[in-house]
């Protein structure tokens, strides 16, 4: 049990995916600027990086190791296509709203990175846990920037009004760079944390 | 069998790409209804909304219907009727910043003024033009009367320009090619429908 709890906060905090690896920082860009849109997104995230990983360990036996990365690309976009299919069906005002961000999670590095460190070495279950950990860790960073972007940019929360009346809402926090600016701090502030932890153990 | 072969390598990745594949499509089929009927009502429901008729989910086939005596939309100009007012509705369509948006026009008879405009599809950045979709933006545009047969989209206070009298649209800010493409497209579409009623 205390295996599952380490890589919990392995993925969460000590070796993030986004501020520590510094993995998947386009979509973090791209996708933040309104918490709705942020969520499913990172929802979807956490279910491809989970099965995917649970899949890859599965059958690693059976991968020839020619092929190995290939074929990992393959289960990730099997199971995008997936989502991307439901969301379809099921959330479409939403995905008409991700656009093409949804099918671009094939290319986020974060889920072939844990493919081939976590899951081509480990059993099938700690796998699937590896992914959604992972997938969390990611949730967590992206909807915390998500909230100031949206908060600031559109004055609003999952889209309902919170901000006073009269206030001016800020253009820059809508755009992209706003999210280079507020992750750039954040990984300042989080490192920061992080090495006098270690620095006064 | 030599678990690096060629031949292995060969069958196993013909295995896991077929059986991918077979539950993909399983998925596809189960859903394709569903979306499908979802597109339908959904450039009913951008129609009716362009031009102002509150409507149920559940009746926007039946609702255009009455209004357009038509089962489904076509390509071509519609000709409804709402309070005894000939309206002309018609799809547009053009190049924005990455891809084409197409959407709908709702005018008068007498292409004088615009009744509303609707976005079906698009593939501008959500947030930024993707906005183009949201209300503050189209509601604009809704009783607009055009100048010298134009509209001009501009760089305004980026909180919509409710004037409607003069042709000015407020564009969205951080996304000026968007709102400039959306103005070339519907002074395009102006355009050919005068030419299409002959300008009466």
């Amino acid at each position: 049990m205390s295996k599952y709890k380490g890589i919990l906060k392995e993925n969460l905090w000590d070796n993030n995916p986004v501020f520590v690896q510094i993995l998947g920082i386009c979509s973090t860009l791209a996708v933040t600027n309104n918490l709705t849109n942020t969520f499913i997104m990172t929802l979807s995230v956490i279910f491809v990086a989970g099965f995917t990983n649970f899949t890859v360990a599965s059958i690693k036996h059976l991968i020839p190791g020619k092929v190995r990365m290939i074929i990992q690309t393959l289960i990730i976009s099997f199971f995008v296509i997936i989502v991307d299919l439901l969301l379809r069906a099921y959330l479409p005002d939403i995905s008409k709203s991700l656009g093409p961000y949804v099918g671009l999670i094939i290319t986020n590095c974060i889920i072939m990175g844990r493919a081939e460190v976590f899951a081509q070495s480990n059993n099938p279950l700690i796998s699937l846990w590896d992914g959604i950990t992972t997938g969390l860790g990611y949730m967590w960073i992206l909807m915390a920037i998500a909230f100031i972007r949206e908060l600031l940019g559109f004055g609003t929360l999952f889209g309902i009004s919170v901000m006073p009346e009269g206030f001016q809402t800020w253009t820059i926090m809508i755009m992209a760079p706003s999210a280079f600016f507020i992750l750039g701090i954040a990984i300042w502030i989080i490192n920061n944390i992080r090495l006098s932890k270690e620095s006064s153990k | 069998m030599e678990k690096n072969s060629m031949t292995y390598t060969a069958i196993f990745s013909f295995i896991i790409t077929f059986i991918l594949v077979f539950l993909l499509t399983l998925t596809y089929i189960g859903t394709k209804d569903r979306v499908s009927e979802y597109n339908k009502n959904y450039e009913i429901s951008a129609i009716l909304k362009a031009i102002g008729v509150k409507f149920k989910d559940e009746e926007v086939q039946k609702q255009f219907k009455s209004i357009f005596n038509l089962d489904l939309p076509t390509n071509k100009t519609m000709i409804g009727k709402i309070n005894g007012e000939d309206i002309l509705v018609s799809k547009f369509s053009g190049k924005a910043l990455w891809g084409t948006v197409t959407g709908i026009i709702a005018m008068d008879k007498n292409l004088k003024t615009i009744k509303g405009i609707g976005i079906i599809s698009h593939n501008e950045t959500p947030g930024l033009g993707g906005r183009i979709e949201d209300s503050w933006f189209l509601k604009q545009f809704r009783g607009e009367t055009i100048n010298k047969n134009m509209i001009k989209v501009v760089q305004g206070s980026g909180s919509g320009n409710y004037n409607f009298n003069d042709g000015i649209i407020d564009g969205i800010v951080g996304a000026t090619r968007t709102s400039k493409s959306i103005e070339v497209m519907i002074n395009q579409k102006i355009k050919s429908l005068r030419e299409e009623v002959g300008n009466e």
